[in-house]
């Protein structure tokens, strides 16, 4: 998993207002507020980042401890993929 | 949070209304615009204010006219907003929308199009609309929508006229699975202009409808606002670049060809009067023992009285139907 590239949803109406993103999901008019560390994985999902390049980044600019961001990092990704505000792919974006 | 309280309270217009023209093909009785001698946006003009709303977190941009699909450029506009990340809400009549828009329409994903229809009889439709074949042609999009699974909200401005079908809009409603909401309030034209009061429906007619357990089964919360979010959370921009905190709400703060709209939406004297305004100001409405059944509008205030702080006459109406049914409009 940690090999997948992961980029933002296309459809998405999306404002990152103060450190969090507030996220509108037009199929179903669902909106999503992520907190900062979800909010920064979010910006850094450009489709030509890797999972793992993401985590190193959150491991920096949070300042926490490798396995913890590793873990909490994918678990993010797992979720914002499932309420499919980002999207996984084995391959960069063009 | 809510959103909107959170928006509101940080001053972000997160609701941007946007007028693309003043331009329609029908020309119903109670319409509130008014045509002026200005030139309207261009297209790139409209571009740039979609990109200066961007940069101040507007999020829900809601498109409409006049007829906004009499514009060429229309989709070109819808577009362009979908991809600066805006949800995009279209206000429309319908009678323009054909396969091809309807494809089109598809693709762009809008969070949601409302269209008005005031009668599922054309004899009463048109008439409203002036305009013979209207409703079949609005009739028409909607179904061409539903097909595409476009979200959609028929909306049924109450007018003398056509109050007393109001079931038949809900049963077309349910038969297209879309959402409804019945407008009792009219409002005088932008420019000041009283006639389309005349066609308002009376108090007799709405607590008729209040009272129907068709409109019970879609209750909401009674809303007890006498402020809105105009000005707060909500912005209005006309198809001359003019802002205003709400279209129906003809407080000139600014227009876009003079200034960016930051330096408006930051520092307009006039809205920061508009912000200032608070419940207790409104004396007579403070008080009102029906206060919660009230939905009154700046906007109508303002157009019926020429001030923010009065009453509307049009909104007691309404507040006393609701008060002696206790149900309201809205799905």
């Amino acid at each position: 998993m940690m090999e997948m590239f992961v980029r933002q949803n296309q459809e998405l109406a999306f404002r990152i207002i103060e450190d969090e993103a507030i996220i509108l999901t037009p199929q179903d008019g669902m909106l999503h507020n992520l907190n900062p560390v979800a909010t920064r994985i979010f910006e850094l999902a450009n489709g030509r980042r890797r999972i793992k390049d993401i985590v190193t980044s959150i491991v920096e600019e949070f300042a926490v401890k490798d396995d913890i961001a590793r873990r909490d990092a994918i678990r993010f990704i797992e979720d914002l993929a499932h309420k499919k505000l980002l999207v996984l792919s084995s391959n960069p974006a063009s | 949070m809510l959103l909107s309280k959170l928006t509101a309270e940080k001053k972000i217009p997160i609701y941007a209304f946007f007028e693309l023209t003043r331009n329609c093909n029908l020309s119903c009785i109670h319409c509130y615009a008014a045509k002026e001698r200005r030139k309207e946006l261009s297209t790139q003009e409209i571009k740039e204010v979609i990109g200066q709303l961007k940069k101040e977190n507007s999020l829900i941009l809601n498109f409409s006219g006049g007829e906004a699909f009499v514009r060429e450029d229309f989709f070109r506009i819808l577009w362009y907003a979908k991809k600066s990340n805006f949800a995009i809400k279209i206000f429309s009549n319908g009678t323009l929308i054909g396969q091809k828009e309807a494809n089109e329409l598809a693709k762009i994903k809008p969070l949601r199009i409302e269209i008005t229809i005031f009668s599922t009889h054309p004899e009463i439709h048109d008439c409203i609309t002036g305009v013979n074949g209207s409703l079949g042609k609005s009739l028409r999009a909607l179904k061409l929508l539903k097909d595409k699974n476009i979200p959609l909200r028929i909306k049924c401005p109450l007018l003398k006229s056509n109050a007393s079908g109001y079931a038949d809009i809900i049963g077309l409603a349910k038969s297209l699975e879309a959402k409804y909401q019945f407008d009792p309030k009219i409002i005088p034209k932008i420019n000041g202009e009283k006639s389309p009061l005349q066609f308002q429906a009376g108090r007799k007619a709405l607590f008729q409808i209040l009272n129907d357990p068709k409109i019970l089964e879609n209750e909401e919360a009674v809303s007890g606002h006498i402020t809105c979010s105009a000005g707060y959370n909500t912005c209005a921009i006309s198809a001359y670049g003019d802002v205003f905190p709400c279209i129906i709400l003809p407080i000139k703060l600014g227009n876009l060809k003079e200034n960016k709209f930051y330096d408006i939406w930051h520092n307009s004297v006039r809205l920061k009067q508009l912000r200032s305004v608070k419940p207790q100001d409104l004396a007579k409405c403070h008080k009102c023992r029906i206060l919660s059944f009230c939905n009154r509008c700046p906007g109508s205030v303002y157009l019926e009285k020429g001030n923010l702080l009065g009453y509307s006459k049009s909104a007691c109406v309404l507040a006393k139907a609701k008060a002696e049914s206790k149900y309201h409009l809205y799905s």
